[in-house]
Order: structure tokens, then sequence, then C-alpha cells
């Protein structure tokens, strides 16, 4: 049987490359986006033309109404979920004196909120051997300076996933997390200055920036049966920092 | 999930002929990796592993060391040759509370569970291709603890302390170096559990049942190959959410 997935923040970096990595696989997938433009249209036409033919919506995670119809109307297209990606997410810059409350709150309504509201909407269509994968962050863990909201919001999301992994286990479902390094997308890597770039690379084992595809290599294998005893995890995809 | 292939590649398995190495060495060998499975010396278990390598392909072997002994590990490197997954597996079992603990006993189990898996990666490093895996395998109660496994729980806690300095190490190598933490695991060093202590046991896992060796194994076979190329120095927990 074709395996479905609900993916959000499908059409940039991380989520983008997950969708890829999922077709692949021959799933049939839902992709969400947020903002309207050409990475949302390129999103549309790829799902469109796959096999099985997938689904492109437009849903703000932070929107417990958008969710609803949204996730509804993948649920009811697809006759059910196997995999649901939580990997909307912002990411800004701000020291703590400067970080007013407005740009706090949007990170957690985006970060927090919206995994909150897609998993509560998708649970009762989670069929026996689905799991959920959530994008925290290694800053969730380590902490970086202008980053306390987007690192408490991350760290959130760790919790989030322990939890939940205990309440929905004996339903036969899993729930983990992977938590990437400095990854090569808009949102971390790209357009950084040379000098800040070679930092990086220099914090991390492997001696470079990781490419969205690695990371959508352990998604999909947390989102397969191959891992069907990990549980509750938050799994580090940095290249060693 | 498409990409698991191993076809190519060489793979040495520690603690090879049960439980969670036997599983990991049968694994790699069908997704195409040539392995050769150490076990400590002859036994019908490692008979049985033979035969059903053997059925899979002549290119396998099973080997005999003492992985704690640095001349056996030495000779065991030269004939596993050039290789590009290396799963540190070999462990013991013991139960001591610290007070009856002898000195001996203390050492028997790091030198087994620890020592081995320094002195393994340290006789195969100059035969490791690029790009090589490596996957030492500690236990999840490593990070919880529990009476009479102070030894134990010692040793594998410092698997992961191993882990991380090669992955900062070998990282620059192209070498990725990463941990595996089993949970409750169906194997001999669990067999003799009453029904009672299996059925409490499962319940410790959110998915509510036990692990078994294969789903440690297929954690391994995704760190061992190229899908997990950014994957270095992770602590992964394959528990069930414990």
């Amino acid at each position: 049987m074709t395996r479905t997935a609900l993916v959000t923040g499908a059409s940039r970096g991380i989520g983008r490359a997950v969708v890829d990595r999922l077709l692949a696989d021959g799933v049939r997938v839902c992709g969400l986006y947020r903002t309207e433009g050409d990475a949302a249209r390129l999103l549309a036409k790829e799902l469109d033309s796959a096999s099985p033919k997938g689904l492109t919506l437009r849903c703000d995670v932070s929107s417990e109404e958008q969710v609803g119809q949204a996730v509804a109307r993948c649920a009811e297209e697809f006759g059910g979920i196997d995999i649901l990606i939580n990997n909307a997410g912002v990411a800004t810059f701000a020291m703590l004196d400067n970080l007013d409350l407005a740009q706090w709150e949007s990170t957690f309504a985006t970060n927090v909120t919206g995994p909150y509201l897609v998993t509560r909407a998708a649970l009762p269509h989670l069929r026996p051997g689905s799991s959920v994968v959530t994008v925290t962050s290694g800053l969730g863990i380590t902490g970086a300076p202008g980053k306390t909201h987007y690192a408490a919001s991350k760290a959130a999301l760790i919790g989030f996933t322990k939890a939940l992994s205990r309440e929905v286990g004996r339903r036969g479902v899993r729930v983990n997390a992977v938590a990437p390094g400095i990854i090569e997308t808009e949102m971390s890597a790209a357009g950084l200055n040379p000098e800040l770039r070679a930092r990086y690379e220099g914090q991390c084992a492997l001696g470079r920036i990781g490419q969205p595809p690695e990371l959508a290599e352990v998604v999909a294998f947390l989102a397969d049966p191959r891992s069907s005893y990990v549980n509750g995890q938050t799994l580090m995809v940095d290249g060693g920092m | 999930m498409t990409g698991l292939d191993l076809t190519g590649k060489t793979a040495l398995v520690t603690g090879g002929t049960r439980g969670i190495g036997r599983a990991t060495a049968l694994t790699l060998a069908r997704h195409g990796a040539t392995v050769t499975a150490v076990g400590a010396g002859p036994s019908a278990a490692a008979e049985k592993l033979a035969d059903e390598l053997k059925a899979l392909s002549d290119k396998h072997t099973v080997a005999f060391a003492d992985v704690s002994d640095p001349t056996e590990v030495a000779a065991l490197a030269e004939q596993a040759g050039a290789l590009d997954v290396v799963v540190n597996n070999a462990g013991v079992i013991s139960s001591a509370s610290v007070l009856d603990l002898e000195l001996d006993e203390w050492h028997r189990v790091l030198d087994t569970n620890l020592t081995s898996m320094f002195l393994v990666v340290r006789s195969v490093l100059p035969r490791l291709r690029d790009n090589a895996s490596i996957i030492n395998i500690t236990s999840a109660v490593a990070w919880v603890g529990m009476p009479d496994r102070a030894h134990y729980t010692a040793a594998k806690a410092g698997v992961h302390g191993l882990t991380r300095s090669l992955c900062k190490e070998l990282g620059p190598r192209h070498i990725r170096v990463n941990s595996v933490a089993p949970g409750i695991v169906e194997t001999d060093q669990v067999a003799g559990l009453t029904p009672e202590q299996r059925v409490r046991y499962a319940g410790l896992a959110a998915l509510g049942r036990l692990g078994k060796p294969d789903d440690i194994a297929d954690a391994v076979l995704f760190l061992a190959g190229d899908l997990a190329g950014f994957v270095n120095g992770a602590l992964l927990y394959v528990d069930g959410g414990i």
C-alpha cells in the first residue's frame, strides 16, 4: 500500500528536500507552504506531476483554522496519514535586550504552536505504524547568542517529542525529532559571508556545512519502518560539533 | 527505503556471532557488504552464522579473536583488510554490587566493553577507506544507571565518550563515528527473564514491546552507509522510547 505523508514548510530548504526524498521512496506527499512565490509554484508543479499524485496546500501552521482545513483535506484525499513531518519554522536574530514580545511570540507561534496544531489535527488520521518527525535544531540544545527565542522554541520541540512519544506509542505511532547543525538553506547558511562560513565549517568535524538532502535522508529513515524501535528521540545531524 | 545498499563495501562486526552482532552481520551482508563477523571462539552459534552467511555469498568470513587482546586484534585487522564499516559490538554483561565487585571483574568488563573498541579502532584505522563509518554499540542503561551494573554502565558510558572524541579526530579524514544505544533487546542476555519480568520490561518502552536484534541492526545499517553522511558523533537510542 502506498504510504502517505504530510510535510509542513514544504516549499523550501529542508522541507523541500524531504519532499523530494519521500517522492523517491514512492510516498504520496501533501506539502504545506505559507508564502506564495516561485518556490511554492515549483512545489505544486512537482507534487501535481508526481506518481502517485500529491497535493499542495497553502497553510500558515500557526492558524488553528487553516491547519484544521489543510489536514482534513489531506486526510480526506489520501484516506489517512502515515508520515507527518513538522518542518515549518522561522529563525531570526536578536539579543535578548532587543527582543520584543512580538518577535518572541511570532517565533513560538510558528515553531511550537505550529507543530502542536498540525500534530493534534493529524493524530486521528495517523494509522498504526505511522511516524511523526519534527525538525528541531542543534541550537535547541547548545544555544547561541541572539537566539534565545529560537533556541527556546526548538528546545520546546524536544520536550514535545519526548512527551508525545509516550502518549501515542501504544497506538503504534512513533514520534522522533532531528536536530540539524548548520545546513545550506536560506534560513541557515546561505548568504553567510566567507569568514563566517569558514568559522562554521571549522566547528564541524567533517569540515563542511550540511546539505538539505543529507537532512532529508535522516528524516526519511525516521519515517521508515527501518527505524521501528526508534521512538522519542532527537537525533543530532550536525557532522560532529 | 531506497539507498541502503552497501555493495562494494567491506564491514567488520565484533561480537558478531550472537544477538545484536549476529543480526547486524546478516543485515549488512544482505545489503551487499562483504562481512567479517568476529566471535570470541568456535561455537555452535558461530557455525550457524557461517552457514547462513555462506548461503548469501562465499565472500563473507567468520573470524575469531579476543578483542581485548592487542595482538589478536592486530591479527584480526590484518585479516579483515581494507574496511568501510566497523561495528564495535562485542561486550559482556555482568552483575555485582560495588562492594562485591572484584577488581578483576571490573577490569574484565571494562576491557571487553570499552578497551576492545579502542584496540579495534586503533588497529583498523590505517586500513579504513574514505567515508568509512564506525558504529559503537553502547547501552541506553548507561544514561539511566541501575543497581549492580556500575562496571557495565561505566564502560558503556565510556563508549560514547570514545565516540565523541573520535568523531572530532577522524572527521577531517572523512570517517564518521557514531553510537547506537539499544534499550532492552531480546538476546541471550535477556533470555532468562521470567514472563512477569518480560511484561514489565516491555512496558518500560512507549511502544510496549522489547526490541529485536533486527531493530538495532537496521539502525546500524542506516548509520553504516552514505545516507547518514552528515551524521557524526551522534548517539542514537534504539529503545522504543524509555
